[in-house]
């Protein structure tokens, strides 16, 4: 009798470990973390006896139990309650449009705005209009991070719906920007994913960007049974760029791919790139990063990012050992004191690949 | 992680000072990186642990001397804070506090969200958060930081016998949980 094979301890682990360096720190945590810091240097110290340690902590235990007691709108200094949503953290220049019960309209300045019934938090970076849906909360225009509660058992998932779709959370932090036409959502942590008027779904992982509308591209996954909505009505702006179903046909045939060239600035090379990880296109983005790193004239930190990029995507999107592998040796060789010499050396660890040194 | 330290170059302009700023931007993501290690997943332990450990520099920076190896220093900091928290959670009084504020940030839901798709991976990470804090945070610098007993013990002021003990009752403990172990 065969006895089952004992899981490597010591493998999974690493493993577990490059996923957390793999989410990186997301950018409202390194915000609220720089505002405390700053917020510590301002403050008096206050130093407790450790005598009075115990009575301390069961008097903060007895204050903490009170306020369990008391509904949000009477704690003090409790945030104001608009349109559904609790304000709080609110910039000086704070101004909110008269709304109607269910649209949050912000015309300048930030704050923070809690949806406590969908568990939905947003922070927005400018003008933006939210509505309260009732699975969920839209984004008719502008950009805000969202961060979203743990789901309760049995709770749906959190919905934040856009021009184009929705986007469902299934954990965490995200950037979305809904502009006139369109929008991007870039993902810091967690796993959320986008299923678009069609059904068709693209999941994302910390660190993807997505945009929409979506490409014609060929979908892996669609959802089974999309759910019957009325389409939010477009504003008038997009009203008359709305596909006919002539377009659409139209649309179905790939356009030609037009290759960037080469020579084009590392600026415009990293959009592309940018755009090419949003649809998924990762043979082509590594066509384009292997063109360009062919040119003579790349500056050399350019040319480690691009290079690092490279490896990234071969590593982690085409998951290609044996090419990650002979990559990320040609790029160490190359840049044997890089900026990114932590990161390749772990890539290098995951992948096994054979005789190699940092 | 890195497994070597860095030396932070100084500012020529304050050279008597340490540039936090530049220590901070250097650094803050590897300590939010042991954050999320020793907090299980939580975002919001790892914010806390950056926040203490830049604090901490803040607060002793003047007595750092110039060209010290602040990364290792920092490491050092951050390894003896998430034992120091780790034991304040499991402690009665940890748990009463825990209790009474409902904190959601704990921690087993967060790292199944994490490792979705990568079972053995989440297990192990729950089988390590699940030892004693010490033997934690030891057992962690020896695999995942390829520390080695000297250097576990100098960082967390501890004897190179007492760290080989911890070490070695940190994997008796995972191995009776099932999993392969090779001494290290």
């Amino acid at each position: 009798m065969l006895t089952p094979e004992r899981p490597r301890f010591q493998d999974a682990l690493r493993q577990a470990d490059e996923r957390y360096a793999a989410r990186g720190i997301p950018a409202i945590v390194e915000r609220r973390i720089r505002e405390r810091l700053a917020d510590q240097s301002r403050r008096p110290r206050r130093w407790v006896p450790a005598g009075l340690g115990v009575a301390t902590v069961a008097a903060a235990a007895l204050f903490l139990l009170s306020l369990q007691s008391l509904s949000p709108e009477q704690l003090p200094g409790s945030p104001s309650i608009v349109a559904g949503f609790a304000i709080d953290d609110a910039s000086r220049d704070l101004r909110l449009a008269a709304t109607e019960d269910a649209t949050l309209v912000i015309e300048a300045g930030e704050c923070q705005a809690i949806h406590s019934e969908h568990g939905i938090q947003l922070r927005n970076s400018g003008p933006i209009t939210v509505t309260d849906e009732e699975d969920g909360l839209r984004l008719v225009r502008g950009r805000a991070t969202f961060a979203v509660d743990k789901r309760r058992p049995a709770q749906p998932p959190a919905r934040i719906w856009v021009s184009h779709g929705r986007i469902e959370v299934l954990g965490t932090e995200f950037t979305i920007e809904q502009g006139a036409q369109g929008g991007e959502v870039k993902l810091h942590e967690g796993a959320i994913r986008f299923i678009d008027e069609r059904g068709r779904i693209r999941t994302l992982e910390p660190g993807d960007a997505l945009r929409w509308p979506l490409s014609e591209e060929p979908q892996v996954e669609v959802e089974a049974t999309p759910e019957s909505r009325t389409p939010a009505p477009v504003p008038a702006s997009a009203r008359d760029k709305r596909p006919t179903s002539a377009d659409v046909q139209v649309a179905l045939v790939p356009e030609p791919a037009q290759e960037t060239p080469a020579s084009a600035t590392p600026a415009t090379i990293l959009q592309e790139l940018a755009k090419l990880r949003s649809r998924g296109e990762y043979t082509k983005a590594v066509e384009l990063l292997r063109r360009t790193l062919q040119a003579e004239d790349l500056a050399a930190a350019t040319r480690e990012q691009l290079s690092y990029e490279l490896g990234t995507i071969l590593t982690n999107q085409i998951r290609d050992p044996v090419a990650a592998c002979e990559h990320w040796r040609a790029h160490v060789h190359q840049h044997p004191s890089g900026r990114y010499a932590t990161e390749v050396a772990s890539a290098q660890r995951r992948l096994d690949c054979q005789g190699e040194k940092p | 992680m890195p497994t070597a330290t860095h030396m932070l170059e100084l500012e020529e302009a304050a050279p008597s000072e340490v540039s936090l700023e530049s220590c901070y931007a250097a650094h803050h993501a590897t300590i939010f990186r042991l954050g999320l290690r020793y907090g299980g997943g939580s975002s919001a332990w790892a914010e806390d642990l950056v926040h203490d450990v830049f604090l901490k520099l803040a607060e002793t920076a003047h007595e750092l001397h110039r060209h010290e190896d602040l990364g290792g220093w920092l490491y050092r900091v951050a390894s003896n804070l998430a034992i120091s928290r780790l034991r304040r959670e499991r402690s009665f009084v940890g748990r009463v506090v825990h209790l009474l504020t409902g904190d959601q940030s704990d921690v087993e839901p967060a790292t199944d969200v994490v490792f979705e798709r990568h079972e053995l991976a989440s297990r192990a990470m729950q089988a390590l958060r699940e030892l004693p804090p010490k033997e934690q945070v030891v057992l962690s610098m020896k695999i995942l930081d390829d520390k080695s007993q000297k250097d576990i013990a100098e960082a967390l002021s501890m004897s190179e016998g007492y760290v080989s003990k911890l070490v070695t009752r940190a994997l008796a403990r995972i191995e009776s949980q099932g999993w392969e172990v090779t001494s290290c």
